[in-house]
């Protein structure tokens, strides 16, 4: 009897091993796609990273249900979807900013898009070159987490100056990406 | 109705991720984004520039020299009584004295959630040390992980370098498509698997995946696995977590230390207890962090590792 729970037991360690690797081999491939897509739904990178967690332990303990004939970035952001929710009504509201068709929309498009792999490393390329003032105004936005109007209040400036002057920003390096991008595939 | 919101899409959609969208602009987003697949994809790759902005910031902000705090705004503070900080300090060490486990767990969560951050471009170089009181038994077959370096990436590449008696170095490893081994020269053939967990056996903790490659799900593992206590901070300042593995259907270690610097979230130790001894090696290992240099990714290679006339076999 002891010898065969033990041996019962074994089996499933493997299987439970298999099944976890695997499971988190394609979690960590998914992950920029999935944090992408939090993110376009709740606009607190404390949000994104806490609901990124979430859905991190969800897609592990439920991943004996994932049908591997499926994408699996699909699968991981439907979870995403419900974490998401279930985490908005942890803070006392239980609606997403946009409906369920623009969800939808946002969702294909993420999983559907091709050119994502090289783009960090080109981001960190680019960053790079970003002139003093662009670089301190990316590290009180997204090192500090803080709004433009709480950076306009450090900044002596008007919060609508900084946005306008945060969406340059991200001009200047979206078209600096795509520039490397189209070189990297003209010369690979 | 034009879809085109004005004055430009992205305009927009900044406003959106900034949270300075009105709800009339928050609707004309909506209705835009749902218009057109192309829109879609417009917003999307907008959105992933500024989650990779924040993931880049973070990295960068790992790196110990970066780390600076923000100029903080004048805050109005009330002056409370002394009797009534008292009161509010005792009943705040009360409370988090009465809720040490989900403490544990929520500094765990933090852990994951600041490794995740970080997961896609961080590689990572640890030295391995044994704890055991007794060495282990030279064997020509089975260099000693006492001494090993590992060098990992996620999510799943990992060269494990060991040192045999004389010198000689014996390499595994796994590009993430195969795994293979370089014994020393003389000792054998470069042995190559189109499985990539097929060498990883030295790798301490290796029954829970390729250990600290892909450290979110590995930590996501220990969270649904062990029972998590916390530990008092180390003489360095790093805060500690006690995960004890719950049921023996689990094949990981028994115990596992973290050390972990909470304000960065780099983990700077990990420490195994128990370690699953089916085919020999130590019951006790450290894992210590020594570097986080970017590593050439042809690195993963075994061709790297071994000259180019060396005899490979491929397993199958």
């Amino acid at each position: 009897m002891v010898r065969d729970l033990n041996g019962t037991n074994h089996v499933k360690g493997h299987a439970m091993d298999h099944s976890l690797r695997e499971a988190t081999r394609q979690w960590t491939l998914a992950v920029p796609s999935v944090s992408a897509f939090i993110a376009s739904l709740v606009r607190d990178f404390q949000d994104r990273d806490d609901i990124l967690q979430e859905t991190a332990v969800a897609v592990l303990q439920g991943y004996h249900r994932y049908d591997p004939s499926r994408p699996f970035v699909a699968w991981a952001m439907g979870i995403a979807r419900l974490q998401t929710l279930a985490h908005l009504r942890k803070k006392g509201t239980d609606k997403l900013v946009f409906d369920s068709a623009a969800v939808d929309a946002i969702a294909t498009a993420i999983a559907h898009d091709g050119t994502i792999d090289s783009r960090l490393e080109h981001l960190r390329d680019c960053a790079k070159r970003l002139d003093p003032d662009s670089t301190e105004l990316c590290r009180l936005r997204y090192t500090f987490d803080l709004k433009p109007a709480a950076i306009a209040e450090r900044l002596g400036q008007s919060a609508n100056t900084v946005a306008k002057a945060l969406q340059r920003v991200r001009d200047r390096l979206r078209d600096c990406i795509e520039r490397k991008g189209a070189a990297l595939e003209a010369n690979p | 109705m034009s879809h085109q919101p004005k004055p430009y899409p992205e305009a927009l959609i900044d406003g959106h991720l900034d949270g300075i969208l009105t709800a009339d602009e928050t609707t004309l987003l909506n209705d835009w984004i749902q218009a057109d697949p192309a829109n879609a994809l417009i917003f999307s790759r907008r959105v992933r520039l500024h989650s990779q902005l924040r993931d880049l910031a973070f990295q960068t902000t790992l790196e110990p020299e970066n780390l600076t705090t923000p100029p903080k705004p004048r805050r109005r503070w009330r002056r409370l009584p002394l009797a009534g900080v008292l009161v509010i300090t005792v009943a705040m060490t009360a409370w988090a004295l009465l809720l040490q486990p989900a403490s544990a767990a929520r500094e765990l969560d933090r852990l994951i959630a600041a490794n995740t951050a970080g997961v896609a471009t961080a590689d990572r170089t640890y030295r391995i040390r044994s704890l055991d009181e007794i060495p282990e038994a030279p064997d020509p077959k089975r260099p000693p992980i006492d001494g090993a370096t590992l060098r990992v990436r996620a999510p799943d590449n990992y060269v494990l370098v060991r040192s045999q008696t004389d010198g000689s170095r014996w390499i595994t490893g796994s590009d993430g498509e195969t795994g293979w081994s370089v014994p020393p020269d003389g000792q054998g053939a470069v042995r190559v698997s189109r499985d990539p967990m097929r060498f990883r056996g030295p790798v301490p903790g290796h029954q829970t995946g390729i250990p600290f490659a892909n450290l979110p799900a590995d930590l996501a593992h220990l969270r649904i696995t062990y029972d998590l206590t916390l530990l008092p901070v180390s003489p360095e300042g790093w805060k500690g977590l006690l995960a004890r593995k719950r049921s023996t259907w689990d094949r990981g270690p028994r115990e596992v230390e973290i050390r972990f610097d909470s304000r960065t979230g780099i983990i700077h130790q990990m420490t195994f207890h128990g370690m699953p001894k089916a085919r020999g090696g130590p019951d006790r290992v450290m894992v210590e962090l020594v570097g986080q240099e970017r590593l050439d990714p042809v690195y993963f290679h075994h061709e790297f590792h071994h000259a180019a006339n060396r005899k490979v076999v491929f397993e199958d």
